[in-house]
Parts: C-alpha cells; sequence; structure tokens
C-alpha cells in the first residue's frame, strides 16, 4: 500500500505520481516534525471533506490549492536552505531522488506543487489516494 | 523557436475547439521537467495539453514528447459514478424513477459489456472508413475512445488540420456510440454525471459542525466514513464530545469516556481479589465470561446481563447504576433519551436521533439539545463520589508510570 498523488477530472486521470509508504512517510514526519499528507487535513474545507472517501483525500477548493502550495512550498524551500548542495546536485541530475530523506522529501514538495499548478489551472481536482500497488492506474480487467 | 511554434498551434487548436463545442477550453503547456521526476510519474510527460471546460465528446488533446497527438474522448460511463448514484437514489427513496429501475436491472444484465461492445464494433467501422487510429481504452473507471497520430516531420498546418480531422471523426463516433436520447449508452453517460450528495444533507453537516464548534471553542473536522455517512470529530482532546455519526436516517452523539472498567477495578482492587477466584473454577470461569462480555459492544438494553456480574464486582455495578439514575435525571431535565454506551472496556452517554423526514431547523434544535444534555451529564457525572475518585486516581497512576518511564529512559 502506497500514497499516490493525482490529477482527475471527469473521473479520468490526468497525471499521476507515488509518494510513498504509510511507514516511510511516518518515518519522515518523525524526522521532520510534520506528516506530507495527514497535513493537508488542516487545509481541506467542509465541502472538501464531505467529497473525501477512507484513504482518499479531494481537494477542488482554489483557497486550498493556494494554501497546500504554500505548504509544499515552504517545505521545498527549507530544505534547499538546509542542502543548497545536495538539492542542486539532484536537481542536475547527478544523485537520485532516494539519495537521502532530504533529496526524496524535497522530489515529493516539488512534484505536488507542480500538481498543484497544474489541477488549479485546468480545473481538475488534486487527489490523493492510499491504494495497494498500482491498482488505480492499472485497466479494467474485461 | 520549436516551443512558440507550438503556443502557435496549441492557441488556434484552443481556439478551434472552442468554437466546434461552444464552450471555453483550458491549454497547459509543459514546465520544468526534473530528471529525478520519472522515479514518481506514472504518466507520460505532455508537450501541451487542452480540456474543454464543459463535459462532452472531447476530454482532452494533447501531444507526447514522443512526437505523438492524442485526441481523447470523455468516459462514456463510470461505473463507480452509476452504482454511487443508485446506492444514494435507494437511500432518498427515488428508486421509483424508471430511468434508475433501468439501468440498474441492465447492470446485472452486464450493461458495461453491452456499451463495450457497441463501441468496439463502432470504431472499428470508423477505423476502416477514415484510416485512423482509434481504440477503446479500459481505465479503471469506465471506457473512453482514443484518436492518435504520429505528429514527426508535420509542418504547423498539416498538425493543425490533422488535429481538426480526428476531432470531428471523434464526435462522429461519439455521437453514434451515444445513439438516440433514449438509447441506453446516453442513460449510463448521464448516470454517471456526478450526483452530488443531497445539498440539505451537506448544510445539515456542516451547521451540526458549526454548533459543536460554537459550543465547545475548538475546531471539528467532518470525515467521510462511507457513502451515506459522516462522523464529526474534535480537532483536541479539549472536548465532552467524542464523535457524532450523521447519516440521512439518524444522527448518534457520544460524548467522551466517562468511566474505564480497567481503572475502576484496578481502584477497588478486584483485580487483586480475584487472585482468590483462581482456585475455585467456578468463580474463574465467572470471570472469564465477565472479561468476555465486556470486550463485545454492550449497550445498556443488555443491562441485566452486567448486572448478574454483581457478585463479583459489586462496587463497578455500583457505579453504574448511579450513571443510570444520573442518565434518568437528565434526560427528564432535557427532555432527550441518553443511555450509556458501553464499548471495550469503557462507558459513554450516546444519544440517538432519528432525522428522516424532520426539517433541517428542527433537527438542529434536537441536535443542540442533546449537547447541552451531554455537557450536563459529563460533568455531573465526575461530580459522583466514586467516579471523581477513580479519576483522580487513575491520572495519579498515569503520572506514576510517565515518572517511571522518564527514570528508565
Amino acid at each position: 500500500m502506497s500514497w499516490y498523488v493525482s490529477i482527475e477530472k471527469n473521473g479520468k486521470i490526468i497525471d499521476a505520481a507515488k509518494i510513498g509508504s504509510n511507514d516511510y512517510l511516518y518515518s519522515l514526519f518523525e524526522k521532520f516534525g510534520f506528516h506530507i499528507i495527514d497535513s493537508i487535513y488542516n487545509y481541506l474545507t467542509d465541502d472538501e471533506m464531505i467529497a473525501g472517501e477512507k484513504n482518499c483525500i479531494k481537494i477542488f477548493n482554489q483557497d486550498t490549492f493556494e494554501n497546500i502550495l504554500r505548504f509544499y512550498f515552504r517545505i521545498s524551500e527549507e530544505l534547499f536552505n538546509a542542502n543548497p548542495g545536495i538539492i542542486n546536485d539532484l536537481n542536475n541530475g547527478l544523485i537520485y531522488s532516494d539519495y537521502s530523506d532530504e533529496t526524496w522529501m524535497y522530489s515529493i514538495a516539488i512534484t505536488i506543487s507542480k500538481f498543484i499548478r497544474k489541477a488549479r489551472a485546468i480545473a481538475a481536482e488534486l487527489v490523493f489516494r492510499y491504494v495497494k500497488g498500482e491498482e488505480i492506474f492499472e485497466s479494467r480487467s474485461k | 523557436m520549436r516551443v512558440e511554434a507550438n503556443e502557435i498551434l496549441v492557441l488556434d487548436v484552443k481556439k478551434m475547439l472552442e468554437n466546434i463545442l461552444g464552450s471555453k477550453c483550458v491549454a497547459y503547456m509543459s514546465d520544468i521537467t526534473f530528471p529525478w521526476e520519472k522515479n514518481f510519474r506514472y504518466t507520460k510527460n505532455k508537450k501541451w495539453e487542452i480540456y474543454p471546460i464543459i463535459r462532452g465528446p472531447i476530454f482532452s488533446i494533447y501531444e507526447t514528447f514522443e512526437d505523438i497527438v492524442y485526441i481523447e474522448s470523455n468516459l462514456l460511463f463510470n461505473e463507480k459514478e452509476i452504482i454511487s448514484n443508485i446506492a444514494l437514489m435507494e437511500i432518498k427513496e427515488e428508486s421509483k424513477n424508471e430511468a434508475i429501475k433501468e439501468i440498474k436491472s441492465k447492470i446485472y444484465e452486464n450493461l458495461i459489456d453491452f456499451i463495450h461492445g457497441k463501441t468496439v464494433k463502432i470504431i472499428e467501422d470508423f477505423s476502416k472508413r477514415e484510416n485512423v487510429d482509434i481504440s477503446l481504452i479500459s481505465d479503471y473507471l469506465g471506457d473512453s475512445i482514443v484518436l492518435k497520430f504520429d505528429s514527426r516531420n508535420l509542418s504547423i498546418n498539416e498538425k493543425f488540420s490533422l488535429i481538426k480531422k480526428h476531432i470531428s471523426i471523434l464526435i462522429n463516433v461519439w455521437n453514434e456510440i451515444m445513439g438516440a436520447d433514449d438509447s441506453l449508452c446516453r442513460k449510463a453517460y448521464e448516470f454517471s454525471l456526478p450526483i452530488k450528495m443531497n445539498e440539505d444533507f451537506t448544510s445539515l453537516l456542516k451547521k451540526v459542525k458549526s454548533i459543536l464548534e460554537k459550543n465547545i471553542g475548538i475546531k471539528f473536522f467532518i470525515k467521510k466514513e462511507s457513502l451515506t455517512l459522516f462522523s464529526i470529530i474534535p480537532s483536541s482532546e479539549n472536548s465532552f464530545i467524542s464523535s457524532i455519526n450523521i447519516s440521512p436516517k439518524d444522527i448518534i452523539i457520544k460524548s467522551k469516556t466517562i468511566y474505564s472498567f480497567w481503572n475502576a477495578m484496578h481502584y477497588y482492587t478486584i483485580h487483586k481479589s480475584s487472585q482468590k477466584f483462581i482456585e475455585n473454577i467456578e468463580k474463574r470461569m465467572r470471570w472469564k465470561q465477565f472479561n468476555d462480555s465486556l470486550w463485545r459492544i454492550l449497550n445498556i438494553k443488555e443491562k441485566e446481563e452486567l448486572e448478574s456480574f454483581s457478585d463479583i464486582m459489586p462496587e463497578v455495578m455500583n457505579d453504574i447504576k448511579q450513571l443510570n439514575e444520573l442518565i434518568e435525571k437528565i434526560n427528564k431535565k432535557y427532555e432527550v433519551k441518553l443511555n450509556l454506551e458501553i464499548a471495550r472496556l469503557l462507558i459513554k452517554f450516546i444519544g440517538e436521533i432519528k432525522i428522516h423526514e424532520l426539517e433541517e431547523n428542527k433537527i438542529i434544535s434536537i441536535v443542540e439539545k442533546y449537547i447541552n444534555a451531554i455537557k450536563d451529564a459529563y460533568n455531573s457525572s465526575f461530580e459522583l463520589k466514586n467516579i471523581k475518585e477513580i479519576e483522580k486516581y487513575a491520572k495519579e497512576i498515569l503520572k506514576e508510570r510517565i515518572k517511571k518511564e522518564e527514570y528508565l529512559s
């Protein structure tokens, strides 16, 4: 089971990315002091709370997009300021995102930020799902 | 120069699509792609994408970095929405509607396979007739049609006219699949539009949340438990309400724990005295029976079962009796029907309100009455001597345990 972020419109997935397992995200929470998914609940509107499902967070409100974008931007900025050399190496393709917890967290924060901007621009929903394997991205069996 | 040429093409395609559909479209140009992105992304990175605002035959048009242009339709049907809508309609008792009944019966007769089969045949015909690449994509929620062509070495004008041709084919394919207004495919498509939860119900959810926040002075969250069941939970421990469950039929309000069997048994040293039972098989069995009863959910209707154990723990039974007397007083005072909920060794106050066919204002005033009654019951319960002492004892034990853990660490 892993957390995925996707951009969805009219029931179709436009973009999707894997974030990480619950255990790994929890270990990041213990290290950095905030949870990269659970923190989103602090920004949801009532309508988004009602629209969400078990293990699924849906974001479509402009204010929420704005607030969580700021949240992820702050994470990426702080990680960059604390580790400028490593993050530059990461963005130049010299190391991979799994080089360290910092590079992984930075990559997640930037990926989600990119998704937020796109979802906002094309009037789509940003959806976080905790699912088994890649089941939501596989075709329906016929 | 390449990007500029793409921008001209995108703007032209967007304008053309807006004219065809009579509705606004949005265009999105690719942003910077980081080298590490391939570790995360599951989808193709696109040079540009266009999405119509209205829902109809065209879902999106985009070009990948591999120089393939795709023209995608919306989902022909959405299995999840159809099933959710039927469930919602049934709760709202609108299942008498003929269209819903037909879709519902056809689902069990493989509606999805029927649409799938019809679509495959139509796209095969179009593919031969128009000599274009058309395919049916089965997504995790439903089917959609995708047309694509290789855009390598094509001029902007050639790309534009090919996109125009493919849009026109996709619209024709779509119309043929959908058929007449009363066709099953069109009904399935229309029935796939998400029906929002009844507006009255979402308004009720928000109002109950705001009453709680006003009365308790902390933030509450709405949590979706299932399609028709929501809970409202406090953001901190500082609340005498632990949760409110709301469905279109009823509201269940629960207080925070007021009594822990575990703490009480320690306080009355029943655990120590129970050691004496060890040699007496009969009493040992009774002790086991009692533990088994507590570990499953009991409500006050089963209090006779609890009372039958008064021989092994009379003090605890006396506390429960006092709590029952308190509830009776509160119920009379506020004209409510609170009960004791016993679950997993803990006791809470619980109120159940049937809201079916009640007006929103009436429901809100009943909920407010229950909140006040639970507040009174919760505060009064800790004025009962024994319950106060057990609470004090439990806090001290906890303090000692923390001290011990700090010392050990």
